[in-house]
């Protein structure tokens, strides 16, 4: 076996617990709100159960992400695998992770939908088919927009879960007054400086650049083309892997 | 066995197995304890243990039944005894003089005390 | 070649370096013991060859291959640090199974003879060991993954004398079965005197000694008498150091004296290796 497959089997084994334990959960806020939802329309009328699964999804990679190396790092150093190595093990992992969970997430959201249309009144609707939904206006049976959001979502994921990564070794790197710096620069100067800035000086050109970035980039610009989302999903994904692989392969071992 | 420091601890393994054929642990043509466990035994790298055992393969004490180990000769004890016959004087008894010599003991007071010591 | 050869290798910590040009080469199976004082540098030297720390320059060679990022290389090398590399919520066996994933020559059976022998609980979390039992289960890992070169840092730290002989013993053993090259790094030297065959001596970041063991075991001496007597005897050799009490002195030497050249009036004495650690690691 490969160092590369046992990297992998290593980082699935690590963090697979974690995935039923957010299944419960949300599948428990599910019912929750679709118990709510149902005795709300009462009086007939149409309501929407919105998938908050996806996003749920994206943040669980995240953290799952955040929690890829600190750890990890020391142990396949101890067993002699290569910085190199450990890092094409995680983007693999990630990609499984990110594609094991789209595909769940596709189950759930047929299921939804049964469950939705048995009922005759309820809209379900995963994230994907929200953002993107009108791209596929007038298309029958929905096939083309599955098979596209499964796309989306496992490239968005995957990036989300390599952020978190990049982040980690970020921190890993940073000695302590940096760390510090960082942590309390970092949200200060996006959250309260930037925003005053914005407002008082550039007059909300910043932020208005922003948005027109993120809306080229995800294609609302385009006829909300998904594709757009996922290159730039696929691209964020290539980006932070080789931002984490700048840092990763002269990490030492700290004591 | 604590080692000395004065010898090297190859020699004191040579010597550690001459003590046991000499004592009868190790009767001729008997099988002595291979070079990994007198290593293991005395916590010393058997390459130390080899040496030692060398020594006395050169001497003709010990020879090797090949895959088998080492083996005692004919005449083992006896070629030890009278090899550290010949050395007692200088291991012993020069040592003794030495020290009588310092402390201004006369030759007949040592002898007296070896021969009370005999006496026992 | 065969073994792991270190060349002119350097190690900066800020202004401090560690590791100053150091060369020095472990061979195929035999076992070295590596001393020096404490920050002498030797766990630097350990954790570059096994890549938990980049050199700032020198080569690392692994039966000729080089050693840095390398996969193979590393693959023969194993290290058993002074500090736990092992995530905090492992359990031993899980450690001991993820062992025998990466490290195919792992012997299974051995190591948990192993740990039933030095009574090492395997359902414990690793983080809860002791200081002792921890160096025991790596230890144990160590001696059970059959690489060819295991490296120990510090492998006695917390052990308890019986602990620390069956070690030993254990090492021995397995050495005798099917040879490695060990690489004991240790300030405790009395005990490995015996057990290693070269000394790798270093001090503050330098190599200064690098023999066979018994090779400068019989060059270290201790002369002792008159200070006079002495002071003239001792005139033009390599001192290693010198102690007075009164007219008395006793000089260490690191030469070969015949004993039967001896001027009257001075004893002759060996040195061990923790004596002659102690003076030529001295300030």
């Amino acid at each position: 076996m490969s160092n590369i497959k046992k990297v992998v089997k290593y980082q699935v084994m690590d963090s697979k617990t974690a995935i039923p334990v957010f299944y419960i959960v949300m599948l428990g806020i599910m019912v929750l709100i679709a118990v709510s939802l149902v005795s709300i329309e009462v009086n007939g009328e149409e309501s929407s159960m919105i998938g908050g699964l996806e996003m749920g999804m994206v943040i669980f990679l995240f953290v799952v992400g955040l929690n890829s190396f600190r750890e990890t790092f020391r142990m396949m150093i101890q067993n002699g695998i290569s910085r190199k190595t450990m890092l094409k093990g995680f983007t693999i992992t990630a990609l499984i992770f990110s594609a094991g969970m789209s595909l769940i997430n596709e189950v759930i959201l047929a299921a939804g939908k049964a469950f939705a249309a048995s009922r005759g009144n309820m809209v379900f609707m995963g994230a994907f088919e929200q953002i993107y939904g009108r791209h596929y206006a007038g298309e029958a049976g929905g096939i083309r927009m599955s098979l596209e959001g499964l796309l989306f979502l496992i490239c968005f994921s995957a990036a989300a879960m390599m952020f978190g990564y990049f982040i980690t070794n970020m921190y890993y790197r940073m000695n302590k007054p940096a760390k510090i710096i960082v942590s309390v620069c970092v949200p200060v100067s996006l959250i309260i400086v930037l925003p005053i800035f914005d407002y008082s000086v550039t007059g909300g050109a910043i932020f208005r650049t922003f948005w027109h970035f993120i809306a080229f980039a995800f294609g609302f610009l385009n006829g909300y083309n998904p594709y757009y989302g996922i290159v730039s999903s696929a691209a964020a994904f290539v980006l932070f892997a080789a931002l984490s692989w700048m840092l990763v392969r002269k990490a030492a071992v700290k004591d | 066995m604590d080692f000395q420091e004065e010898k090297p601890i190859f020699v004191q393994i040579a010597e550690y197995v001459e003590d046991g054929i000499l004592s009868g642990a190790y009767p001729e043509d008997s099988q002595i304890p291979s070079t990994t466990e007198i290593s293991v035994w005395h916590k010393i790298n058997p390459a130390t243990a080899l040496k030692g055992i060398n020594i006395l393969v050169d001497e003709g004490v010990i020879y090797k039944k090949r895959g088998l180990g080492m083996f005692v000769n004919i005449g083992a004890a006896e070629s030890i005894r009278s090899k550290r016959r010949r050395q007692f004087y200088e291991n012993y008894i020069n040592k003794v003089i030495i020290e009588a010599k310092k402390l201004g003991l006369s030759s007949e007071e040592v002898t007296s005390m070896i021969e009370r010591g005999y006496g026992r | 070649m065969k073994g792991i050869e270190i060349r002119n290798l350097v190690k900066f910590y800020g202004d401090v370096q560690a590791l100053k040009s150091v060369s020095v080469s472990f061979s195929e199976n035999k076992i070295y013991g590596l001393l020096g004082r404490n920050g002498a540098g030797k766990t630097t030297l350990l954790n570059s060859i096994t890549g938990r720390i980049f050199p700032d320059s020198g080569k690392i060679l692994i039966d000729g291959e080089p050693a840095i990022e390398n996969d193979n290389a590393q693959s023969k090398v194993f290290m058993m640090g002074e500090k736990n590399f092992y995530p905090d919520g492992m359990k031993v066996k899980d450690a001991i199974k993820w062992t025998e994933e990466f490290y195919p020559g792992f012997d299974r059976g051995y190591c948990i003879d192993l740990a039933e022998k030095f009574g090492l609980n395997q359902n414990k979390k690793i983080k809860n060991l002791s200081t002792g039992y921890g160096s025991i289960f790596r230890l144990i890992l160590t001696l059970s993954v059959n690489a060819h070169f295991l490296l120990f840092d510090e492998p006695v730290l917390g052990l308890d004398a019986n602990h620390r002989d069956m070690f030993y013993r254990s090492l021995l053993e397995k050495y005798s079965e099917q040879p490695f090259t060990a690489v004991i790094s240790t300030h405790l030297i009395e005990e490995v005197a015996a057990v290693i065959e070269e000394v790798v001596i270093i001090k503050k970041g330098e190599i200064i000694r690098n023999q066979a063991t018994e090779d400068l075991l019989t060059k270290g001496c201790s002369l002792s008498g008159s200070a006079a007597a002495i002071d003239s005897f001792i005139a033009g050799k390599t001192l290693l150091g010198v102690d007075s009490l009164g007219g008395f002195k006793t000089a260490y030497l690191l030469e070969e004296i015949d004993p039967t050249n001896l001027p009257s009036g001075i004893e002759m004495g060996k040195m061990d290796l923790q004596k002659l650690f102690i003076y030529l690691t001295n300030e």
